[in-house]
């Protein structure tokens, strides 16, 4: 080892802080080294030095006096009111009290409010858009009538009488719920869905009626379709989707 | 000379190894164990009991620390607070002394940045540390006792100058006698980090002290 290795381990060397090895290493440079050994000899003195440096002498009654105030400060401490006792005496005071009245009238309104309010009904998870055609619609040419047939006879296939009845709502599925059995849409009217529900489709039916109808499993929906207006009460089909 | 300073450091070394385990006991006794139960429970004599146990040592830590004495009377009464406070915290298998260094240290950082008068206040301890030493006898002779203020108000002045990681480091491991691994431990850091604080604090102060030792030396080899 030689002095620029040494140098940085005399600090401590001297405060025996270095491994074995190293400080006998140290140590054999030393006894060849004299300015090393200078500079430990200042270490030596100077952590004599630090020795010395020591609190003034303190009395048994300052450790009396101090032991006193930290009990007299616990004793305080755990007799003191904490933060919700504080917050009910302001409270409470003279002053206060039209306001608390007033604030806890209109927290138990709104907690009746929203207890009375019923539950919203959900919607199914998808609402599928359904097109209904006017009975008297002319000239489509088409068994069942579709967006896209619609499309390629032109805007005036599209009468006024054309609606569309619902919009695909994309709702997040919160839940799963179970579908619905039943009939979802129709372009007949309640009586004439009722009895297409119960009986067949009465010859009578001014043009194609389309029924669909939810089975109990959600993926499965019967769409039933009537044959064109002059072949009223003829073929009948039926989708399953 | 050569020889004379490597004795004196070999010296001092074996002496510094003697001291550090006698310095502080790493297992707490039973009695104590018992103290810190009924305490931890709401027993205020029991806790009075661990004040007086451990007043001494937290006093000299904050005095130390702070170098003055308002200051560490202050700081040694919130230690005392923390400590009931914390007490149930306490794990029975730790060293009891480790956990109230930690707590004094803490508690001095805080009453120091507080104060924001810390090097200030240090440097104006000349004074009170040669009221003190005025106080240890008067069988000593003047000059011995002029020279000791001389010294003392040295070492404080070359201490205030650490930054306060390494003044606490230094001050646990050579003046509590700890070792480097529980400073490290009441410091929350590793053992090399605290050996380089260490190693620095005490490049500073010998720096410091330097000038002053090397004329002390001058005289006392024109003495003889």
């Amino acid at each position: 080892m030689n002095c620029k290795n040494v140098e940085p381990l005399l600090s401590l060397y001297v405060g025996c802080d270095l491994e074995e090895k190293d400080s006998r290493l140290v140590a054999a440079h030393l006894q060849s080294c004299t300015e090393c050994n200078l500079a430990a000899g200042e270490y030596v003195r100077a952590s004599q030095l630090l020795q010395g440096y020591e609190a003034p002498f303190i009395t048994d009654e300052i450790y009396a006096g101090i032991r006193e105030q930290v009990l007299n400060e616990i004793k305080r401490e755990s007799h003191a009111p904490g933060i919700f006792s504080h917050l009910f005496l302001a409270l409470v005071q003279p002053r206060m009290r039209w306001i608390t009245a007033a604030l806890l009238l209109a927290i138990s309104v709104t907690a009746l409010y929203l207890n009375r309010k019923p539950a919203r009904q959900q919607p199914n998870d998808r609402q599928v858009a359904v097109q209904t055609v006017e009975s008297n619609q002319a000239g489509s040419g088409a068994d069942v009538p579709s967006e896209k047939s619609n499309e390629s006879a032109g805007s005036s296939s599209f009468s006024n009488k054309q609606q569309v009845r619902m919009a695909t709502v994309p709702r997040p599925i919160t839940r799963k719920r179970e579908a619905k059995a039943g009939v979802v849409a129709s372009n007949l009217s309640r009586e004439l869905v009722q009895r297409a529900i119960g009986v067949s489709q009465p010859s009578s039916a001014p043009g194609p009626v389309r029924v669909e109808m939810q089975t109990s499993d959600r993926n499965i929906r019967i769409i039933w379709l009537s044959g064109q207006r002059r072949n009223a009460g003829g073929s009948d089909g039926s989708k399953g989707t | 000379m050569s020889p004379e300073a490597t004795i004196e450091a070999h010296e001092f070394a074996v002496a510094s190894e003697k001291r550090l385990p006698e310095s502080v006991p790493t297992q707490i006794p039973s009695s104590l164990a018992r103290l810190i139960e009924r305490a931890a429970g709401g027993d205020m004599v029991a806790f009075e009991e661990i004040m007086k146990h451990s007043e001494k040592r937290v006093m000299q830590m904050t005095w130390r620390m702070l170098g003055n004495e308002a200051d560490a009377r202050d700081a040694a009464q919130e230690v005392f607070l923390r400590m009931y406070k914390y007490l149930g915290r306490f794990k029975q298998d730790q060293p009891f002394f480790a956990w109230v260094y930690q707590i004094t240290l803490n508690v001095c950082r805080d009453v120091a940045k507080k104060r924001r008068q810390y090097s200030t206040q240090f440097t104006s301890l000349e004074n009170g540390g040669n009221e003190a030493v005025s106080v240890v006898s008067d069988e000593e002779d003047a000059e011995e006792t002029l020279i000791r203020g001389q010294e003392r108000a040295l070492i404080m002045r070359a201490i205030a100058t650490l930054p306060q990681k390494e003044r606490a480091a230094i001050l646990l491991r050579d003046l509590e006698g700890l070792s480097t691994n529980e400073v490290a431990h009441i410091m929350k850091s590793t053992a090399t980090t605290v050996r380089s604080q260490i190693s620095s604090a005490r490049q500073k102060i010998r720096v410091y002290c330097g000038r002053y030792l090397k004329r002390r030396e001058e005289r006392r080899s024109d003495e003889l």
